[in-house]
C-alpha cells in the first residue's frame, strides 16, 4: 500500500463474500448501529461535530440535512440511498455496493434511528446488476440477522428497506429525479424549495444520500468526530474514493484524505502514460470543468476545486492526453447530456444539439471566428435558463475549454487557414 | 398572514406572500411573456420565456414562490436578449407554416415570434411532418409541437383521464396520444380539451369540411343539424351578442348551399322523455341513481372505465343522432326523395361527435360531424366575398330553422328541464355547490320524498364522484357533460388564443 492512500471506508474491500452478514460482524460491524439505537441523539451530535459532507457532489453537510429531517414532525419518514451512479468517469459506489453492502445498509439504519425513519430505498443503477444481486443478497441477510425489519436487535426500532433499480437514465441519480422515478413516474427533476428532507417520497420527509455519504456513517461513529477530523482538511474531513481514468498506468478507485494533491493522486495510479503528456483534467465527471496541468499541486477537495473554477462533484480525475482533441471530446460529452437530458425545457432539448452542430463546424474547419463567438453566447444562454443542473452542467466541460484552453479553437482557425 | 417586502424593478413594494412572482409581476400591471403556462393547470416551466431576475439569479417566474426580500428584475437587456435566444430555440424546433396554420393568426407561438422579432428559420431535425392519428376526431403534428405539455396536463388535471404521456428523452423527447398506439383501448374519451390548450397547431380536429364544402357546390341534398351551442360559440368568437347567433348561423347556413335546418333540440326532447319515463320508473322502485349519458365522451368513460355503473346508465340515442334520423326520414318524405340521396351533416361544438357517429348503434345516421371551428372555415373558405368573415356575419340577417323543435328557445338546457318538470316544480337555476369542481344541484319534495339532481361537468369532477358512492346516492338524476361548463365548452369551438374559456 502506498503511503498516500488511506483505507477507512475500503477497509474491509478485501474481505470474501461482503454480503455475508456474519463476515461483517466478524469484522466488527454493526456495532455502531448499537450505539445510535441507544441514544440516536448523541450520534446526531456526533455526525454534526465530524463536519461530514455530501459525497454526491454538491457537498452540503450531511449533519445539518439529518437535523433538518430529524425535526419534521411527520408520521412516516424515509431513508433513500442513492446508487444510480450515471456518471461518465465514476465507478466509487459500485465498489463500495459490492464490495461493503453491509457498511451501507449499516449507514441507512442509524439515519434512520437519528432522523426517525420506518422505511428506506436503495435505488442501483440498472446496469450494475452485479451490484444488484450482491445488495438483494445482503438484505436478506440482514433481515434473517435482525438487523432489518420489526423489533431490530431487540430495540423497539422498525426499518423495512427495499431495492430499486433504474432503467438506465442518467437523469434520475439527481435526488428529486430519482424520487420521482421511486414513486413510479417519469424520472425529472422537481423544482426546489421544497427540499426532500422537508418533502420527497410521496411528500413526506425523506432524507437521501450518496452511497458513499452513508459508507462513512458507521466509520465516523466508530472512531468519534475528532479522530475522523483528524482526517483531511480543516472544511472536508474525511477520506474520499477517487475515481482516476484517462492516460495513466492504473486507472482505478482510490481511498485518499481529502486534500490530497492532484499530482499525489496521479502518482497513486501510476504517473502518466509513456510517450504521453497530460493536456488537461477534467474533474468531477462528464459535466466537470477541465483544468490545466499547470494546476496538478492543487489539494483534491471542494474548497479547492471552487478555488480554481474546478468542480468536486464525486471527486473524479480524467487526465487527458495530448493525444486528444478538445473539441472531439466536448462534442462526445455533450452527445451524452443530450441523449440523456429530460426533454423538458428548451435550452437543454433543442440548445444543446444545435451545440453540438456548431462544434461539429469548427470541427471540419468551416467555422468563423463568428460562430466561435456564437457558440460560446448561445452555451451561456443555456447555463442560464437550463431548468435543472443537467442543462447548465452540459455546458460546463465546454465553458471551461473556452477559459482555460482559449487556444484551442485559434488553432482549428489556424488549421483551415494552413488546408487553404 | 404577514406582510412582505420585495423589490420590483428597483421599486419597493409591500405585499403578500403565497403567489408565484409571475402572480405578483402580472398584478403589478408588467407583463412578462409567457408560453407554456396555463392558469393553474400547467405550470411546469418548459419553454423558459418568463424568466425574471431574482436575487441575481435568472429564474422562471411561473415556478417560483414569492417570498420576502425578493429583488426582482423583470425588464433588463439581458434578460430580453435570455428570451429571444430561448424562442429562437423554439422556432428551431417547430414547422413553421403559419399561412397554412389551421392556428393561425392566433398562434401563442407566432405572437411571441413577432413581438420578438424572429422569422422563418431552418427547421432544425427533419421537415417531416409528423402526423399521428389520435383517434376519429383528432390529428397531432409533432413537428409544430414545442412541447409545453399543456395537452398532457388538461388531460390529467381537468378531466382526470391521462391520455397523453411525455414519451422518449432527451432529443428524441416527445407528447404523444395513447390512441396512436392502442387505438380504442386508450382512455380517450374524445373530448377534445387537449385542442383548445394547444398553443400552436400541433393539435387540431381531423379536418372534414372540405368535403362538405366540394359536396354543397355540387348542389348535392345536404341537410343540417344545428345545436344551438355551436351557434353561441360563433357569436362568441366574433364578438356579437349571443341572442342573434342561432338565426344568424341559420342564415349562414342556408347561404352555404344547405336545403334544411334542423334544430338539434327535436332530438333533445325526444331523449329527454325517455330520460323521464325511466326515471320515473326508478323513483317508483326505488332503483339507482340514474346517470345521463347523451354526451359521448361520458358515455365512452362510463363503459370503458366504470363497467360496475352499467345498471345506473340507459342506452338511450344520444339526441343529435336522433335528430339526424329525424331529419332524414322528415326530408325525404317533404321533399318525396330517396332517403339515401340525403346527406345529414351535424355541426356541434362537440368533437367526440365524430366518434359517436361511427358507433354501431348510430351507423349511417350522420353523414359528417362539423364542429364550429369547421363551420367558421367553411364559412371564410366558401362565402367569398370582398369582406371578412366577420362582415359576413354581420350582415347576415336573422333566419329561423326549416324544422325547429317544440321547445322554449330562451332555455338552453331541455334535459335539466324536462326532469325537474317532473319533480313539478318550475325550472330555475342551480344551486352552486362546493364539494365538487363544477358541480350543481338543486333539491325538490317529491311525494313526501326530499329528492335532489345534480349536473356535473368535467370529467375530473364526475369522477370523484363515481368513486364516491354515499356522495352519489344523494342524487335520483346526475347530469354528466365532460367538458368543463358544459357544451358551451365545447372543443369544438372557433379558438382565439387557447385558454379563454366561454
Amino acid at each position: 500500500m502506498n503511503d498516500s492512500e488511506m483505507k477507512l471506508l475500503t477497509r474491509h474491500a478485501t474481505m470474501d463474500h461482503p454480503e455475508y452478514v456474519h463476515n461483517y460482524c466478524d469484522a466488527g460491524g454493526y456495532q455502531s448501529l448499537e450505539k445510535a439505537i441507544a441514544d440516536p441523539d448523541a450520534s446526531l451530535q456526533i455526525i454534526l461535530n465530524a463536519g461530514l459532507r455530501g459525497r454526491s457532489g454538491s457537498g452540503f453537510p450531511a449533519g445539518i440535512k439529518w437535523n433538518m429531517t430529524a425535526q419534521e414532525n411527520a408520521a412516516v419518514k424515509y431513508i433513500v440511498c442513492n446508487a444510480d451512479e450515471g456518471e461518465p468517469g465514476t465507478g466509487k459506489d459500485h465498489l463500495l455496493l459490492t464490495k461493503t453492502p453491509h457498511a451501507i445498509i449499516e449507514g441507512m439504519l442509524i439515519a434512520a434511528a437519528v432522523v426517525g425513519a420506518q422505511k428506506g430505498y436503495i435505488y442501483i443503477r440498472g446496469e450494475y446488476q452485479d451490484a444488484i444481486e450482491i445488495f438483494e443478497k445482503a438484505i436478506k441477510e440482514a433481515y434473517a440477522a435482525g438487523f432489518l425489519g420489526k423489533n431490530i436487535q431487540g430495540s423497539s426500532m422498525s426499518f423495512e428497506l427495499e431495492l430499486r433499480s433504474g432503467a438506465g437514465s442518467y437523469l434520475c441519480g439527481e435526488e428529486t429525479a430519482l424520487l420521482e422515478s421511486i414513486e413510479g413516474r417519469r424520472g425529472e427533476v422537481r423544482l426546489k424549495p421544497p427540499y426532500p428532507g422537508v418533502k420527497g417520497l410521496w411528500n413526506c420527509p425523506t432524507l437521501i444520500h450518496n452511497v458513499e455519504t452513508f459508507a462513512n456513517i458507521p466509520c465516523i461513529i466508530e472512531m468519534g468526530a475528532e479522530a475522523y477530523r483528524l482526517i483531511g482538511t480543516k472544511e472536508c474531513p474525511g477520506t474520499k474514493l477517487v475515481t482516476v481514468s484517462g492516460c495513466v498506468n492504473a486507472p482505478g478507485i482510490y481511498e485518499v484524505a481529502m486534500g490530497t494533491t492532484i499530482r499525489t493522486i496521479l502518482e497513486l495510479a501510476g504517473g502518466c502514460q509513456e510517450e504521453k503528456q497530460i493536456l488537461g483534467i477534467q474533474t468531477g465527471g462528464g459535466s466537470g470543468s477541465i483544468i490545466r496541468p499547470a494546476l496538478l499541486d492543487t489539494p483534491f477537495d471542494i474548497e479547492h476545486c471552487n478555488e480554481i473554477g474546478a468542480f468536486f462533484g464525486a471527486g473524479d480525475l480524467m487526465f487527458i492526453g495530448n493525444e486528444i482533441d478538445l473539441v472531439d471530446l466536448c462534442d462526445n460529452m455533450i452527445g451524452f447530456f443530450e441523449e440523456e437530458s429530460c426533454g423538458r425545457c428548451i435550452p437543454c432539448r433543442v440548445g444543446l444539439p444545435r451545440i453540438r452542430k456548431m462544434l461539429q463546424k469548427i470541427e471540419s474547419g468551416k467555422s468563423s471566428e463568428d460562430d466561435v463567438l456564437q457558440l460560446y453566447q448561445l452555451a451561456d444562454e443555456i447555463k442560464q435558463t437550463a431548468r435543472c443542473a443537467l442543462g447548465s452542467a452540459a455546458v460546463g466541460p465546454l465553458l471551461s475549454i473556452a477559459q482555460n484552453f482559449p487556444e484551442v479553437f485559434r488553432e482549428k482557425e489556424m488549421q483551415k487557414v494552413g488546408e487553404l | 398572514m404577514d406582510n412582505i417586502t420585495v423589490m420590483l424593478n428597483h421599486k419597493v413594494i409591500k405585499t403578500e406572500p403565497g403567489c408565484s412572482v409571475l402572480e405578483f409581476v402580472q398584478k403589478e400591471g408588467i407583463a412578462i411573456p409567457t408560453l407554456c403556462k396555463l392558469s393553474e393547470i400547467n405550470c411546469v416551466g418548459a419553454c423558459r420565456m418568463c424568466i425574471v431576475n431574482i436575487n441575481g439569479k435568472i429564474m422562471t417566474s411561473c415556478t417560483t414562490r414569492l417570498t420576502d426580500g425578493m429583488n426582482i428584475e423583470t425588464d433588463t437587456q439581458e434578460l430580453e436578449q435570455l428570451r429571444k435566444a430561448n424562442l429562437e430555440m423554439i422556432c428551431y424546433n417547430h414547422r413553421q407554416d403559419c399561412s397554412s396554420c389551421d392556428r393561425f393568426p392566433y398562434c401563442e407561438l407566432h405572437t411571441l415570434c413577432r413581438r420578438y422579432g424572429i422569422d422563418d428559420r431552418n427547421y432544425m431535425f427533419s421537415r417531416v411532418e409528423e402526423f399521428r392519428d389520435c383517434g376519429p376526431h383528432m390529428i397531432r403534428d409533432n413537428s409544430k409541437c414545442i412541447q409545453c405539455r399543456r395537452c398532457v396536463s388538461v388531460c390529467n388535471k381537468v378531466q382526470g383521464i391521462g391520455a397523453i404521456g411525455i414519451f422518449g428523452k432527451g432529443t428524441k423527447a416527445r407528447v404523444e396520444n395513447l390512441y396512436t398506439k392502442f387505438g380504442d383501448q386508450s382512455p380517450c374519451v374524445n373530448c377534445g380539451q387537449c385542442i383548445t390548450a394547444c398553443p400552436t397547431g400541433a393539435l387540431m380536429e381531423k379536418n372534414e369540411f372540405e368535403k362538405v364544402g366540394v359536396a354543397l357546390a355540387q348542389k348535392k341534398e345536404l341537410i343540417a343539424v344545428l345545436t344551438p351551442t355551436a351557434a353561441i360559440q360563433l357569436a362568441a368568437y366574433f364578438g356579437t351578442d349571443k341572442k342573434s347567433a342561432t338565426g344568424k348561423t341559420i342564415a349562414a347556413l342556408h347561404r352555404l348551399g344547405f336545403r334544411a335546418v334542423f334544430d338539434s333540440r327535436i332530438g333533445e326532447e325526444e331523449v329527454a322523455k325517455q330520460y323521464r319515463t325511466e326515471l320515473e320508473y326508478r323513483l317508483k322502485s326505488n332503483g339507482k341513481v340514474m346517470i345521463s349519458t347523451h354526451c359521448p365522451s361520458t358515455e365512452k368513460l362510463l363503459k370503458q372505465q366504470y363497467p360496475n355503473l352499467k345498471e345506473n346508465i340507459i342506452s338511450i340515442q344520444e339526441p343529435l343522432q336522433y335528430t339526424a334520423k329525424y331529419a332524414r326520414e322528415n326530408y325525404a318524405k317533404s321533399q318525396n326523395l330517396d332517403s339515401s340521396a340525403i346527406q345529414v351533416i351535424t355541426i356541434s361544438s362537440c368533437t367526440a361527435e365524430k366518434y359517436a357517429q361511427n358507433l354501431t348503434e348510430n351507423k349511417g345516421l350522420v353523414d359528417v360531424s362539423l364542429t364550429t371551428h369547421e363551420l367558421y372555415q367553411m364559412m371564410e373558405k366558401f362565402c367569398v366575398s370582398s369582406f371578412s368573415t366577420l362582415e359576413i356575419w354581420k350582415q347576415l340577417e336573422e333566419e329561423s330553422f326549416d324544422y325547429a323543435a317544440a321547445f322554449d328557445v330562451d332555455n338552453e338546457d331541455v334535459i335539466l328541464s324536462e326532469m325537474m318538470s317532473l319533480m313539478k316544480a318550475a325550472p330555475q337555476k342551480l344551486g352552486i355547490k362546493n364539494r365538487y369542481e363544477q358541480m350543481i344541484e338543486t333539491e325538490y319534495s317529491y311525494q313526501n320524498k326530499k329528492i335532489k339532481i345534480g349536473k356535473i361537468s368535467g370529467l375530473k369532477g364526475l369522477q370523484q364522484l363515481l368513486k364516491s358512492p354515499d356522495d352519489m346516492k344523494e342524487y335520483v338524476f346526475i347530469e354528466a357533460l365532460a367538458c368543463p361548463g358544459g357544451c358551451i365548452n365545447g372543443a369544438g369551438k372557433t379558438r382565439k388564443f387557447s385558454g379563454d374559456r366561454l
